[in-house]
């Protein structure tokens, strides 16, 4: 600032010292544009000097550069060989076993009985000991009864898509209900008649079979199990007549002739399937009675079609003839059911539905049919059963149910009616 | 042309035009993964959705299917089941005869989805087509369908 001033009011300066004010002014001038030189240059020059030592530093940074990118390098080779062998566990460890099980708790409130709560509990263990052999075993703990029996303890050796073996105790390929008989999986609490006293549902049997699946276009597939079992005894319920006593229990074969028993199907879609079973066996050792059965399944549940997609059909038929006996001599039955599933937008955001993707209630109507024909000529033992439900399931693998009955017939319930309600879970 | 019927045509144009706007977005495409050492080529849909249902077992090489899903809520696994399995994405699938699902591996991400199918052989898996990369190989496209 002082220079600027003499500098701007030099001219002013007296003659008498001219000479030596120029000679001092041009001093002072030089001095201002080295001044002002080095301070407009010094910022470049700066900047050039650094350049110089990123220079002189490069090729260390190149090489450390380098070794960073290698080590970066051996990090993701590491990381991929981690996550193939984090895979490869988690391949291992979600095919190798599988342990489960499934519950039921139930209560039931019939006129001529005493109110109840029932319950049962099965182990699952399955899994595969090759890619080509896999177990499965499912252990009724005994509930009620006390007594733990294997309901299913088999193993597969999968040969073909259409032939498969399997061997041990397996389900008695007769019925889609017989094979489908899981209570989480069921939404109504108490079994068809059909499926208690004409198929003796759950009815599993020492023995062997062959299965497989036959695609016959894209759409529509065939799938068949044919078994040789021990097969149903003369062990007849002395009450009814039904079947439900002649089950093995995974005992030695009372006679010596071995019982088939098999059943095709007929898939459109994966919505709609047809189920035709047959069974043909000895019931004792010499006295030629034959049991000789079939059956008829069949289930919609239409997806993708605007209305009826709420709504499931399934029903089953089912007809046994045991020659050479008087009590029973023939039993029939049938059932069909319909299937509604809603879910009103009001329980959106109450307790039912804010927690889970889909809840669903279902309404369920079903008509249960049975008769149990003795050629003795004490009459036909019948019982009719209409069945109306609701049911609730936050997610598919847990539902409560309830259910009223009306019955009149002489079989199981007789003309008792009543309430039923269950608590069912898979996990 | 009159200035009303100006006005009309302009006014049908832009309704054409908010229209066209307001229609469905498009889906991405979904693509189907297998291993890069897997002999298939290509796969039907029904023989994918046959494999998702525990139908098919092993490949027609002969080795197990391992099935890898995305998780409940996925956008990609609800489009996969609607369009493949003609099913709602928590849909469980059962083997016949037992109460148990059909196995498959969960993973949460399409690049998950890559990393394991590009790690286990006998894998199949489904991602969005444009998270695709040459570590796997694409044995079907789901074409865009309209939300």
């Amino acid at each position: 600032m002082q220079c600027f001033n003499f500098h701007i009011g030099c001219r002013r300066h007296s003659k008498r010292s001219f000479t030596s004010s120029f000679a001092r002014h041009t001093r002072i001038h030089l001095m201002l544009w080295a001044f002002a030189f080095s301070t407009i240059m010094m910022p470049s020059w700066e900047v050039a000097a650094q350049e110089t030592r990123v220079e002189e530093a490069g090729p260390q940074a190149a090489n450390r550069e380098d070794a960073y990118a290698q080590e970066i390098q051996a990090l993701k080779d590491r990381v991929e060989v981690l996550e193939t062998q984090q895979n490869s566990i988690l391949d291992d460890i979600s095919q190798r076993v599988i342990l489960g099980g499934y519950g039921a708790v139930e209560f039931e409130s019939f006129g001529g009985s005493k109110t109840s709560f029932e319950g049962k509990l099965e182990v699952l263990i399955a899994g595969q000991i090759h890619d080509r052999i896999r177990f499965y075993n499912e252990i009724d703990l005994g509930i009620p009864e006390g007594e733990a029996q294997a309901e299913q303890a088999y193993v597969d050796l999968l040969i073909a898509k259409w032939i498969n073996l399997r061997a041990g105790v397996v389900l008695v390929p007769f019925g889609k209900f017989n094979l489908d008989h899981f209570d989480p999986r069921r939404d109504l609490t108490d079994r068809p008649i059909v499926a208690r006293q004409i198929v003796p549902t759950t009815w599993g049997d020492l023995g062997a079979s062959l299965f497989g699946l036959i695609p016959w276009t894209p759409n529509l597939i065939s799938t068949y199990e044919v078994a040789v079992i021990n097969g149903l005894t003369d062990d007849f319920s002395s009450t009814t007549g039904g079947l439900r006593d002649a089950r093995s229990s995974l005992s030695r074969d009372n006679n010596g002739q071995k019982s088939v028993v098999g059943r095709l199907t007929f898939k459109l879609a994966d919505q709609y399937e047809v189920g035709v079973s047959g069974y043909r066996g000895a019931s004792s050792d010499n006295d030629g009675k034959t049991i000789t059965g079939f059956d008829v399944d069949l289930e919609l549940k239409p997806r993708g079609v605007p209305f009826w997609e709420d709504f499931e059909l399934k029903g089953e038929l089912a007809n046994f003839d045991i020659q050479g006996s008087s009590t029973p001599s023939r039993l029939f039955g049938l059932y069909t059911q319909v299937n509604y599933h809603f879910w009103p937008s009001f329980f959106d955001h109450t307790f039912l539905g804010e927690p889970y993707t889909h809840p669903t209630f279902t309404l369920v109507g079903r008509y249960d049919h049975a008769r149990i024909a003795t050629r003795a000529g004490t009459g036909n033992l019948t019982e009719d059963r209409f069945t109306v439900g609701l049911n609730y399931r936050p997610i598919e693998n847990y539902v409560i149910k309830t259910e009223y009955q009306i019955n009149n017939g002489g079989i199981e319930r007789k003309s008792w009616n009543g309430f039923l309600a269950s608590i069912a879970w898979l996990f | 042309m009159s200035g009303k019927h100006l006005h009309r045509l302009m006014g049908l144009l832009f309704a054409i035009m908010v229209w066209s706007d307001s229609t469905p977005a498009w889906a991405e495409p979904l693509a189907i993964i297998v291993n890069t050492n897997n002999p298939v080529t290509t796969l039907q849909k029904t023989t994918v959705a046959s494999m998702y249902r525990g139908e098919e077992l092993h490949w027609s090489h002969g080795s197990r299917i391992k099935l890898v899903n995305r998780e409940i809520g996925s956008p990609v696994r609800e489009r996969f089941y609607e369009q493949i399995l003609n099913a709602k994405a928590d849909q469980q699938f059962f083997r016949p005869g037992t109460p148990v699902a059909v196995q498959s591996l969960i993973q949460r991400s399409d690049e998950a989805v890559i990393r394991f199918v590009a790690a286990i052989e006998g894998a199949i898996g489904y991602v969005n087509l444009a998270s695709v990369n040459d570590k796997v190989k694409v044995v079907f496209i789901l074409q865009e369908e309209s939300d």
